[in-house]
């Protein structure tokens, strides 16, 4: 990061120059970078307040979604525990950053992970549906087309940005057989897949995602009519959140950063939120780079890590 | 040697197949590490995958035999892991993804320093599988209460050694579906008609849902479980749980531990198909018959499994296959068998 560079212009550039670069790995080389900066910083906590710090200052970045939160919390955390007892702090600060990479190259790493997880339960003659665009899922399907499996994908539009749009160009690219569904298509399109494929932006304490607004609703239709829905999710979206409804999931976390996070009370404008809530009964699966678990378990390894 | 051929394997209990699967391999251990002084745990483990996917080979369905195998495979690993030092990982977890400092690389570690860990970590597997059956008996026989009316399907040597446990100390009566198509339920109720406080009856298979509502449980044993709470069990047994579903009846699932396989219902399609004849009198020429021996049944139907490890909910099943199994050995590839064909004859 160049001298002139806040992190947050690091943050989006980063985000800029690579097309799917994961929010997680742009946000940890940031953090890297700011802790190598901070040469005023003489101690621990004051490097923990300037990763606090930045990772506000992050979240309000536009292409930053639920999982800079998730990141930043387990960043925060692998600072905390480690064995910091060098007599200067230059050392110490070296051993952050070298930490700092180990974390970022285990990320880098886990998409393949998942991938291999997931690819037996691509079948021949398998018939998939997918909710707006997600990296993982993309990688899973061109992962299986290469492997001369037959299947099919059906896309929703995934409204307000289309985003279903550019999943079913690069599906189609890769030459896999998609279609475009509307989004209010999907209780009509359920009847013909034998599966869901979600990604996720973060995967909370209780085992359900925060995901692309219309996911709460496709996984509210697949239940009802007996398709699995399958979640491929790194290990570094898991966020120490508990919402048991939609209200309860953090404004931050539902509306862009660019949009008004307040709500007017006197009957203004509400904007329509841009993720939802999906709790953890209406998933079967979570395909993860620490393996294949159902939703519960993602309480477990995340107290096993806070405790 | 003559455990190998197909009538006499039948008859033997999961648990000593397990047990013989892992003798072999352990004898085989010994002898790589003494003819190969150069051997490193990378060897070991390579040798003993291949033993694995020549398991699957001869028999699809076997899940114990892939199991033992990678039970020994775990063992190898922790004990090269140990060898290698504290800060070196086994388990895969959030907490061990962040604070594990380098991938763990068994080729450093040399066989011989391995053997005497690995051969009593092997002594003890071989005694948890000897008692397998016994410990699942006395966590099943809590289970039964006095007076109940307990459903079961066919024959299991786990599930009527449960009954007989739980008979000890309180009456109660069993139904038993008599299971086509070989009609094992009557070879249950042999056996039941001679333990004194239950009082056995034998009902067809289609019978079952009518007498649901009668039923405070149903207790069955599997072939296989899944990860995902599936079942590979015995012919009628998705049809009984629907049942017992719809009528709301726990559904108690009695296996040993060995049985539980990382495999995946979705995934899974394997199953054996049996010859007709003993269903059909004649040859039917213009009609296709299958005869399935087993059940591939979907998960959400098990309230719970009882295994030699104590009563496990089907949400964490994960849980008790991470303790037994490591995460690498999970799927174990065809691909890994090159040229080994030798494997069988190395005894």
């Amino acid at each position: 990061m160049g001298s002139a560079e806040s992190p947050l212009e690091m943050f989006n550039r980063l985000m800029g120059a690579e097309e799917d670069k994961s929010a997680v790995e742009a946000q940890i080389q940031t953090l890297i970078a700011v802790i190598q900066q901070s040469e005023e910083a003489q101690t621990v906590t004051e490097v923990r307040e300037k990763i606090v710090e930045t990772n506000n200052e992050l979240m309000r970045s536009h292409l930053a979604n639920a999982s800079v939160r998730s990141g930043g919390e387990l960043f925060l955390r692998y600072i905390t525990m480690t064995e910091l007892d060098q007599p200067r702090f230059d050392d110490t600060r070296r051993v952050l950053i070298s930490r700092g990479e180990n974390f970022l190259s285990r990320i880098r790493q886990s998409l393949d992970r998942i991938m291999s997880m997931a690819l037996p339960f691509i079948n021949h003659g398998t018939r998939v549906l997918l909710h707006s665009r997600s990296k993982v899922v993309l990688a899973l399907l061109k992962r299986a087309a290469k492997a001369q499996l037959d299947f099919q994908c059906t896309v929703t539009q995934s409204l307000p940005d289309k985003s279903g749009e550019r999943m079913l160009a690069d599906l189609q690219q890769a030459g896999i057989n998609a279609s475009l569904v509307l989004d209010a298509e999907v209780g009509v399109a359920l009847e013909r897949v034998d599966m869901v494929l979600l990604g996720a932006e973060a995967v909370t304490q209780s085992g359900g995602i925060v995901n692309k607004i219309g996911t709460y609703t496709v996984c509210l239709c697949a239940h009802a009519l007996n398709v699995p829905v399958y979640v491929l999710a790194e290990s570094c979206k898991f966020l120490r959140a508990y919402p048991l409804n939609q209200a309860d999931l953090d404004l931050e976390l539902r509306y862009p950063a660019s949009a008004e996070r307040t709500r007017t009370k006197s009957g203004g404008q509400c904007r329509s939120p841009i993720t939802d809530y999906t709790p953890p009964q209406y998933l079967k699966l979570l395909f993860t780079d620490i393996g294949i678990v159902p939703p519960s378990a993602v309480s477990d390894e995340l107290t096993k890590l806070y405790l | 040697m003559q455990q190998q051929q197909q009538p006499a394997a039948k008859e033997l209990h999961s648990n000593q197949l397990a047990m013989q699967v892992v003798r072999r391999l352990s004898k085989r251990l010994q002898k790589r590490q003494q003819a190969e002084s150069g051997a490193t745990a990378a060897d070991l483990i390579q040798m003993v995958r291949r033993e694995a996917v020549a398991c699957a080979g001869r028999d699809p369905v076997d899940a114990v035999s892939q199991n033992a195998c990678r039970r020994v495979l775990k063992i190898l690993r922790e004990e090269a892991v140990h060898s290698l030092g504290a800060s070196a990982q086994l388990l895969s977890s959030l907490q061990n993804n962040l604070f594990s400092e380098r991938p763990i690389d068994y080729s450093q570690v040399k066989a011989d320093s391995l053997r005497d860990a690995v051969s009593a970590a092997i002594k003890e597997l071989l005694l948890e599988l000897e008692t397998s059956l016994d410990d699942l008996r006395s966590h099943g026989a809590a289970h039964i209460g006095e007076n109940e009316v307990v459903l079961t399907l066919g024959y299991s040597h786990s599930v009527a050694r449960v009954l007989q446990t739980a008979a000890a100390t309180r009456k109660f009566q069993v139904i038993v579906c008599d299971s086509g198509p070989n009609f094992s339920g009557s070879r249950m109720l042999q056996l039941l008609k001679t333990v004194p406080q239950i009082d056995a009856s034998l009902i067809t298979d289609a019978h079952a849902f009518a007498v649901m509502s009668r039923v405070h449980r149903c207790l069955l044993s599997a072939q296989t479980v899944f990860a995902d709470g599936g079942l590979r069990a015995e012919c009628g047994t998705h049809g009984l749980l629907l049942a017992a579903k719809r009528h709301s009846v726990p559904v108690l699932v009695c296996t040993p531990a060995h049985k539980l396989a990382p495999a995946y219902h979705s995934v899974e399609r394997a199953n054996v198909y049996l010859n007709p004849a003993c269903l059909l009198e004649e040859n039917l020429s213009f009609a296709e018959v299958h005869c399935p021996k087993y059940d591939l049944v979907p998960p959400g139907l098990v309230t719970l499994f009882v295994t030699n490890l104590g009563g496990l909910a089907p949400a964490h099943l994960h849980r008790c296959l991470a303790e037994q199994y490591h995460q690498d050995d999970y799927s174990i590839d065809a691909g890994e068998a090159d040229g080994d064909a030798s494997v069988l004859d190395e005894e």
